[in-house]
């Protein structure tokens, strides 16, 4: 008999900005809870703030404290990248046995455009040994925002980016949104995130604020229903709820059921076909494998060898089948 | 004087003309209705006649000369149609001489072979066998060009062969290469019953690709397999025994270009929403 096979996503499990047994545990905690909850696509987020990635010119330098001259010198982003990956392939290989299927992220804060430097061609280069399965945007200001609008040029990097993401627990600082500025940004097939964890939270009040944040969003989104997806953000496993409680905090929302089926089930499955051929095809046209959505070790697993990417399939068992008897015939009329 | 007289001159023209008749002698000769002699018009329908136009040397003329670029998208569909059509016909009238011959229960080269000796007019206006294509054109011609532009060593060991290659730049002169003699399968689709057919590709146009498809049972048949909203699959051969063997997916919707477009063209990332059939539908469905 065939398993009967369901689907449901959650596309931000934040990593730990930094790295203890402790840290690790709780992550492990939060995935064994997500299996409970009967998940099965996850991806673990990994958050780069502006000054991770900001290089200052000589000029910028001299300006500086020596304060912030030393936390430069001293964070290195490569290092943090490498720990990434290495952390997230002993996940990989702890939960090979389980049904849930982990995938790679990261999002970008952009507070000034100009600093961005060339930090999107480095993580998006097709050199580059890892690379991530998705591409996340969070904008701080409006500057943040029309970086997405404005470079709609052929070298713009904006055509690599799937999801737009907000700080839900805080009010948005200096901009609002609005119908053109959206619907221009997803009719490129980007979409657009909300992070229901923070309405658990009563710090700060950020509870109301994620309803009003929430509400804004939607308004802008045409109500969402091809451009919305809903994830967790839950930095403790508290926080994370299954299928039937995020539809009761939706339809607190206002929403319908026809809506919010499809931002659960449709919508960030397509996001993850998009960053998934981004990797593994060219522009889309064609792609290598048995499927892009199956991560390497799992195309292994069916028989066939990957070796640089190529995936080899040994053909000694079809030179057996033309061996084998013709097919019976049978008589036309 | 009839009612409407009366009544033009009660109503209308009270203050200007007093006597209707006036007005009358004015108008009448404007509205007699009388037949026109008609015209005839040329009906000239365009028929292109593909045996009419052949120079002394066997070449179509049009071909040669390419300044009318609409024109010679419609002669390649004329042969085309011209093609499936008549191929479709004669196999048709193959297999009902075979029927009648007491010959429907025989192996499949030995039909071709009494086709061959017998009926040979019949016989070479049938399509080449499915065997015949996958010798010459798939083996012989298609596997050495993509070996030789991917820079493939057929007699090294595959696995370091592979090692040395890049694969982004191999997917990017896979996207610009001819596919005609390439043998394809058809993996995923929405159309269901289109799933598992192969076949080798005798024409790659804008938005179909032609194919001579393997009937183990009978003689072989011509398909057309669109290009939309399918998914095919390519398997290479990288060793010589033909052992081991590369895999590939072409994403039918992006590639909706003819083969000789696609060279300078930018390919773009798009929006993701015509593809979700990529996705099992099982998943969707729960």
């Amino acid at each position: 008999m065939a398993k009967s096979q369901h689907m449901q996503c959650d596309l931000n499990i934040p990593f730990p900005k930094i790295v203890n047994k402790e840290n690790l545990d709780k992550l492990e905690l939060i995935l064994h809870t997500l299996i409970e909850l009967n998940y099965t696509h996850v991806a673990i987020n990994k958050q780069l703030s502006p000054k991770m990635y900001y290089t200052p010119s000589k000029k910028q330098k001299q300006q500086m404290t020596p304060k912030d001259l030393q936390n430069l010198e001293e964070y290195d982003l490569k290092a943090d990248l490498e720990t990434y990956f290495k952390q997230f392939e002993i996940l990989e290989q702890k939960f090979k046995s389980k049904q849930l299927k982990l995938f790679t992220r990261v999002t970008v804060e952009i507070d000034d455009p100009n600093q961005l430097g060339s930090i999107f061609i480095n993580l998006n280069s097709p050199s580059a040994k890892n690379r991530f399965d998705l591409v996340a945007i969070l904008p701080l200001s409006e500057k943040g925002l029309a970086f997405l609008t404005n470079n709609n040029g052929s070298g713009s990097n904006s055509t690599s980016i799937d999801i737009l993401t907000f700080d839900y627990a805080n009010y948005f600082n200096g901009f609002h949104l609005k119908h053109k500025t959206m619907n221009g940004i997803t009719r490129r097939g980007i979409k657009v995130e909300i992070l229901y964890s923070s309405i658990f939270n009563n710090l700060n009040q950020s509870n109301l604020k994620f309803i009003n944040n929430s509400k804004q969003v939607i308004r802008c989104c045409r109500k969402g229903i091809k451009t919305c997806i809903i994830s967790s953000g839950a930095t403790q496993n508290i926080y994370l709820r299954g299928k039937i409680a995020i539809e009761s905090i939706l339809d607190f929302l206002g929403l319908k059921p026809d809506v919010y089926s499809r931002m659960l089930k449709e919508n960030p499955i397509s996001s993850l076909l998009n960053g998934r051929l981004r990797v593994k095809s060219y522009q889309q046209t064609i792609a290598t494998g048995i499927d892009v959505m199956m991560k390497d070790p799992e195309i292994e697993r069916e028989g066939y060898e990957v070796v640089n990417g190529f995936v080899v399939k040994s053909n000694i068992e079809e030179n057996l089948e033309d061996k084998l008897e013709p097919p019976t015939k049978k008589l036309k009329k | 004087m009839n009612e409407t007289t009366n009544f033009i001159k009660e109503q209308l023209l009270s203050k200007s003309k007093f006597n209707p008749s006036e007005l009358e002698e004015r108008v009448n000769p404007h509205l007699v209705v009388a037949p026109i002699a008609k015209k005839k018009i040329k009906q000239t329908t365009k028929k292109y006649n593909i045996d009419s136009k052949v120079s002394k040397n066997g070449v179509l003329k049009h071909l040669l000369v390419q300044n009318n670029y609409r024109m010679t998208n419609k002669l390649t569909k004329l042969h085309l149609n011209h093609f499936i059509k008549s191929s479709n016909k004669h196999i048709k009238e193959a297999n009902y001489v075979l029927t009648k011959n007491d010959k429907a229960k025989l192996e499949k080269k030995s039909m071709y072979e009494y086709l061959k000796t017998e009926k040979s007019d019949l016989y070479k206006k049938i399509p080449i066998s499915y065997e015949i294509l996958f010798q010459k054109m798939f083996k012989d011609m298609w596997v050495p060009y993509i070996v030789d532009v991917l820079k493939i060593d057929p007699t090294a060991d595959y696995k370091t062969s592979l090692s040395k290659l890049n694969l982004n730049v191999c997917l990017t002169k896979l996207a610009i290469c001819d596919f005609n003699g390439c043998k394809i399968k058809v993996v995923k689709s929405e159309n269901a019953g289109n799933i598992g057919k192969e076949g080798i590709v005798l024409w790659d146009s804008q938005k179909t690709f032609i194919v001579i498809e393997n009937n183990k049972l009978g003689l072989d048949t011509i398909k057309i397999l669109n290009k939309s909203k399918t998914v095919f699959e390519i398997q290479l051969p990288i060793t010589e025994n033909c052992k081991h063997s590369i895999i590939f997916h072409i994403i039918g919707d992006r590639l909706m270009y003819r083969s000789s477009d696609r060279v300078g063209k930018k390919f773009k990332n798009k929006n993701v929403k015509d593809l979700m059939y990529y996705i099992n539908a099982e998943y969707l469905s729960s």
